[in-house]
């Protein structure tokens, strides 16, 4: 069990059990309810699902990471680059691209943890730097312009399509993180994750190879952001530079606001599912307010500034700068 | 003993710069201070010894406000204080010299110097560097270091370096207009021969205005510099001395003191150990340290001694893998040990236990079962998953056989007290079936009494059961009762190496000679 | 042994030795390079980088990070479009509007600053959101209506009306990185920036008041990328939301490049004035070498990563924990 500090006891009882973030959930979906019924009709919820699958697994991604203690600001940048590459593939070599993409996606996830470790260079300077060349890269494989997927390969529009009332991919994006958060939670390399995360250098004293777990962690979430450009292909049929460029502020979001802890060890998959939940819904609130594209990434950069505030425990982050 | 003596109506006084006044702390548990009182005097160097653990450190932490008594005072002239922090103490006139040094490694000497306390160098938030070089010149020479105040900082050696943090004190001391008081602890133990002779004459230079408490584990030197000495032992001020009435040896009997019963270290319960060799250092070096030879047999305790920079923390620590060795070998029952990871040490049957328990053997936020299964999950999963039920299961057997005070395994361990906090890190390592060798770098440090006999009862039966034991011992007796050889260490080499049996213990001035 | 150059105010050699051998690579491959138009270019192209070089070399040797830049650009360059004579609205504050795109810096610099100090959170994370709040701004102002262009003449003479042969925009340039070597040596803002940077601890154990300082650093970091956002709506005579584009993996390579360590305490004006100098001769060398434009961010980012690597294996400790 893990405490947290915190004046309110019932607020952090219920942050505790992961449960509060629920709740806000709740209450967010309760007021649009109210206020536009139709909003949050069945339609309109599967459409918002094709986008939430991928906001789900880019944010696993950086949940992850987060709760060892690091960030990765390239994992939407990240995600454009392997949009491109794999709708550029896809076109030249059909499926097979996919595996091998997800290989050199893994590649570059242990380079990252590598470069951090090895060289003892903060994550957030290692991501940024990334977060360059992947851009500058995604510029330079598309001249900077649109690529059309070809009709043909268009197979992962199957994975849009909602037999039931739930698009396929958002339940394919669920089960894949499941997986993830059931590792995180119920394996001894998910507690030494979380462990690293609380206090790196006891667990190197107990043994934990903390090498192979962080790298492991990097390539694992390498892997979600793969698995999230083939689906960003599938649902988009084209792919930019950029594109998936704007996922980045609501991933980190979705993450703090379920109830990580940007300081690392607490938190977990679950908890980021709702986050993503409560995103999603932010978004039908903010486009109803006719809120701007444009506009909207000062809300989210408004809530994780909230978020942490509200949760930062002061004990453990002593010197921030 | 030469003082500066006031007159005051035709009667010689000796004027008390600070008393201190019946101090206490506990952390937790235990009592580090538990009142304390003494005096520091105009004109005058006082010597504070005692063993790790006895309070000194502490002290002169209370003393320079980094840390606030629980109940006391300071006196200071005629008006009382209590010290919230450090600004407290150095408005007061008090200045430390930390062990670890606190100069800027990339800033000028003399911006170190007056860093915060810049004075008229400092106007409307310009900052003059001329002005603080001719202020930092005065200071230098006090201290007779010569150095350019402009020059870098970490471009000199580490004596000099010192030296300059002396000096910086001083500063800080004199800045409050109060009567300066310098704290020193552990002055000596970077510097040469050479720059300690200049350390004293320095001090014998200061005390005239300045007076001065001097911590050191150094004996002699100890008795040379202080015009009285303290002596603490177990949180409380056992002897005040006049140093030139008292020789080494009593010193360290005072610092000692209480008759050591035998069950304290349950020497009955001393194994002999098998002719096996189960560890064997060939030459081994690595950061801190060089040449260690050390052939361990299964089931023997060896202790190591040696201050701070002995380089015995790190020798565990490189055997243990956590830290790369540099040169020489390691073998493990004949098998070569690479060293390169602690999961590997793990695999092939070692654990340690490190000396810092909250920061580096627990971890904090995790509850007592989590803690208790980390080093070797195995034993608490099913089919790969971690098992609640198994948890509980190692929870409940190790609770038993190491008398572990705790409601259940959910309870965060933050709430145990540190000697069962300690237990769980045993326990860690005492639920591998294959656990070959354990090294402890001061297993018993900031514990009761009681729980340090259960410690060393502990330790007795892995040794019987032909496990290997490393301790880096807190005290002199640790080293001497519970193993069956002990070495010294100083400054990175082995300095010694003894025999110790329940009818043979070494003497205590040869292993001094070993580590001092 | 080139930490000892590294040090606090000392000369950044290794920087100055990567800007001669680029220097002489290119001029052997093009033989535009050494002429006095293409150093007016770079000098031309140098300026805006090294105002808000400037501002993030404090921030950065106090340990924090501003990637805000962009979003401040935005806000202050749509600002000024917005209130200097515009064929889109009537306002015409003329060379008042300094002041605003200052100001409005500035201010965003201050949120970010309590965010860190007082909140606690990250500065990677509170300038990642008044980025975004920076760009959100200057969509805001720039509406649904359609892109206003500047036409105060004398402002937007800035960046063409020589002076002593170089525009005015580029001694703009000179007197701020003037003024920051200046607040670099001569006051405490400047010398404590080396302290906090060096051991935050040591600064707080000095009495030093850690959180004042580190405030207005980020507020001078705001304030110079509010003055590039005016500069640069003068330039390019329109007030556009993607103004800043590219400039803030352009700066901070630049400020990495010129020695200024990421983690704080070492470093400084003169090695940011290099490091622009740098970054910006290999942009220019890349055009006239031919290389497409979209090369920039590639290098630009690997610039970032192999200078942090390089200065970060001399500080490597075992056993050390870095986020």
């Amino acid at each position: 069990m893990m405490e947290i500090k915190n004046p309110n006891h019932f607020f952090a009882f219920l942050r505790q059990k992961g449960i509060s973030s629920l709740i806000v959930l709740i209450v967010l979906v309760g007021i649009l309810l109210l206020v536009k019924p139709e909003s949050m009709s069945l339609s309109s919820i599967s459409s918002l699902m094709d986008q939430a699958s991928i906001l789900l697994l880019l944010a696993s991604a950086q949940c992850i990471i987060i709760i060892m203690g690091r960030i990765d600001l390239a994992n939407a940048t990240f995600c454009s680059l392997l949009t491109v590459i794999t709708a550029l593939s896809l076109n030249s070599f059909g499926f097979l691209a996919i595996p091998v993409l997800i290989v050199f996606a893994i590649f570059v996830g242990f380079l990252q943890s590598w470069l951090h470790q090895i060289f003892q260079v903060p994550s957030f300077v290692i991501s940024l730097a990334f977060l360059g060349i992947a851009s500058g890269c995604a510029l330079v494989l598309t001249s900077a312009s649109t690529i059309l997927v070809k009709p043909n390969v268009r197979f992962t529009k199957v994975l849009f399509s909602s037999p039931g009332d739930i698009p396929i991919s958002f339940m394919l994006s669920l089960f894949i993180v499941g997986i993830l958060g059931f590792l995180l939670a119920k394996t001894p390399w998910g507690r030494a994750v979380r462990a690293i995360g609380f206090n790196q250098r006891a667990s190197t004293y107990s043994g934990i190879n903390t090498f192979w777990v962080m790298s492991s962690a990097f390539m694992v979430a390498t892997t979600l952001i793969a698995i999230a450009s083939t689906l960003n292909v599938g649902y988009l049929g084209t792919a930019s530079a950029s594109i998936a460029d704007s996922y980045l502020l609501p991933g980190i979001a979705a993450v703090v606001v379920g109830g990580t802890s940007i300081a690392g060890g607490i938190g977990g998959i679950g908890r980021t599912v709702w986050g993503v939940l409560i995103i999603s819904v932010l978004r039908i609130g903010m486009d109803l307010l006719h809120i701007s594209q444009n506009v909207q990434p000062v809300v989210y950069g408004i809530i994780i500034i909230l978020a942490i505030a509200l949760t930062v425990d002061r004990s453990r982050v002593s010197i921030v700068a | 003993m030469e003082t500066k003596k006031t007159f005051k109506n035709g009667v010689v006084t000796m004027a008390t710069r600070v008393s201190v006044n019946s101090i206490s702390k506990s952390f937790g548990v235990v009592q580090a201070l538990k009142d304390v009182s003494l005096k520091i005097n105009d004109a005058e160097v006082i010597g504070l010894v005692g063993e790790n653990g006895a309070g000194k450190s502490t002290l002169l932490k209370v003393i320079s406000g980094n840390i606030r008594a629980e109940s006391g005072n300071f006196a200071i002239g005629d008006q009382i204080k209590i010290f919230g922090s450090v600004s407290d103490a150095t408005n007061a006139g008090i200045s430390m010299v930390y062990q670890e040094q606190s100069l800027l490694p990339n800033m000028s000497v003399a911006e170190n110097i007056f860093l915060g306390i810049e004075g008229d160098a400092k106007r409307f938030g310009t900052f003059s560097p001329k002005r603080i070089r001719e202020k930092a010149i005065d200071y230098l020479n006090r201290v007779s270091v010569n150095v350019d105040p402009k020059s870098i900082t970490e471009n000199h050696s580490f004596g000099t370096r010192q030296m300059i943090e002396i000096a910086k004190a001083l500063a800080i001391a004199e800045f409050s207009g109060n009567p300066p008081i310098l704290l020193l602890d552990e002055p000596t133990s970077v510097l040469s021969k050479n720059e300690i002779e200049v350390l004293f004459s320095v001090i014998r230079e200061i005390k005239k205005n300045t007076s001065v408490v001097f911590v050191s584990h150094r004996l002699e030197e100890v008795l040379t510099i202080s015009d009285r000495v303290y002596v603490m032992r177990d949180g409380q001020i056992v002897a005040e001395i006049d140093p030139r009435n008292v020789s080494v040896d009593e010193l360290f009997k005072l610092m000692v003191g209480r008759d050591l019963s035998k069950s304290y270290f349950q020497e009955e319960l001393t194994n002999t150990p098998s002719d096996r060799k189960l560890l064997e250092l060939q030459n081994l070096g690595g950061l801190g340290f060089e040449n260690v030879v050390l052939d361990l047999r299964l089931g023997e305790i060896v202790s190591i001694l040696g201050l701070q920079d002995s380089g015995r923390e790190n020798l565990g620590r490189v055997i243990f893998g956590a830290l790369p060795k540099k040169k020489g070998k390691m073998f493990l029952d004949g098998k070569l040990l690479a060293g390169r990871n602690t999961s590997r040490s793990v695999a092939n049957g070692i654990g340690y236990v490190p000396s810092e328990r909250k920061t580096e053997g627990i971890i904090l936020a995790m509850d007592v079962g989590d803690n208790l299964s980390f080093a070797h999950p195995e034993n608490a999963t099913r089919y790969g998953i971690l098992s609640r039920g198994r948890i509980t299961q190692l929870f409940i057997k190790w609770a038993g056989q190491l008398e572990l005070k705790a409601p259940s395994s959910r309870t965060s361990i933050k709430s145990l007290s540190g000697g069962n906090q300690q237990k769980i890190v045993l326990a860690k390592w005492l639920m591998d079936s294959n656990l070959k060798l354990l090294i402890l770098d001061t297993p018993t440090r900031g514990l009761d009494v009681g729980a340090k006999t259960e410690i060393y009862r502990i330790l007795r039966e892995l040794a019987a059961k032909g496990i290997g034991i490393i301790l880096l011992a807190d005290s002199l007796e640790e080293g001497i009762f519970m193993s069956h050889r002990v070495l010294t260490m100083k400054d990175g080499k082995v300095t010694g190496e003894f025999v110790s049996s329940p009818e043979n213990r070494p003497e205590r001035t040869s292993l001094l000679q070993g580590i001092l | 042994m080139g930490t000892k150059r590294f040090t606090g105010a000392g000369l950044p050699i290794p920087a100055l030795v990567a800007l001669l051998i680029i220097c002489i690579f290119t001029s052997t491959q093009s033989t535009q390079f050494l002429t006095l138009e293409n150093f007016k270019a770079i000098a031309d192209q140098a300026a805006i980088t090294l105002i808000i070089a400037c501002g993030l070399t404090f921030v950065i040797l106090m340990g924090s990070i501003d990637l805000s830049i962009q979003g401040v650009i935005a806000a202050s360059a749509m600002s000024t479009s917005l209130l200097i004579a515009n064929d889109r609205t009537d306002f015409n504050m003329g060379f008042g509007v300094f002041g605003i795109g200052i100001g409005i810096g500035a201010l965003i610099g201050l949120l970010a600053g309590l965010a860190v100090t007082v909140i606690r959170i990250p500065s990677f994370i509170v300038t990642i959101a008044t980025w975004n709040f920076g760009l959100g701004i200057g969509y805001i102002l720039f509406g649904s209506g359609s892109q206003p262009g500047i036409q105060d003449k004398k402002f937007i003479g800035l960046g063409i009306d020589t002076f002593f042969g170089l525009t005015k925009i580029v001694w703009i340039a000179v007197g701020i990185a003037a003024l920051s070597f200046i607040i670099q040596r001569y006051t405490i803002f400047g010398r404590y920036a080396y302290v906090i940077g060096g051991s935050e601890e040591t600064a707080l154990l000095s009495g030093i008041n850690v959180k004042r300082f580190r405030v207005l650093a980020f507020i001078f970091s705001g304030a110079t990328s509010g003055l590039a956002g005016t500069l640069l709506a003068s330039k390019m005579g329109i007030g556009a939301v993607n103004s800043g584009e590219g400039l803030l993996f352009l700066t901070i390579s630049s400020v990495v490049i010129g020695g200024t360590l990421l983690n704080g305490g070492r470093g400084g004006i003169l090695h940011s004035i290099i490091g622009v100098l740098i970054m910006t001769t290999i942009y220019i060398a890349m055009i006239l070498l031919g290389v497409s434009s979209f090369f920039q961010n590639i290098v630009q980012g690997l610039v970032v990563l192999i200078v942090v690597v390089i200065a970060s294996w001399k500080q490597r400790k075992p056993l050390r924990t870095v986020l």
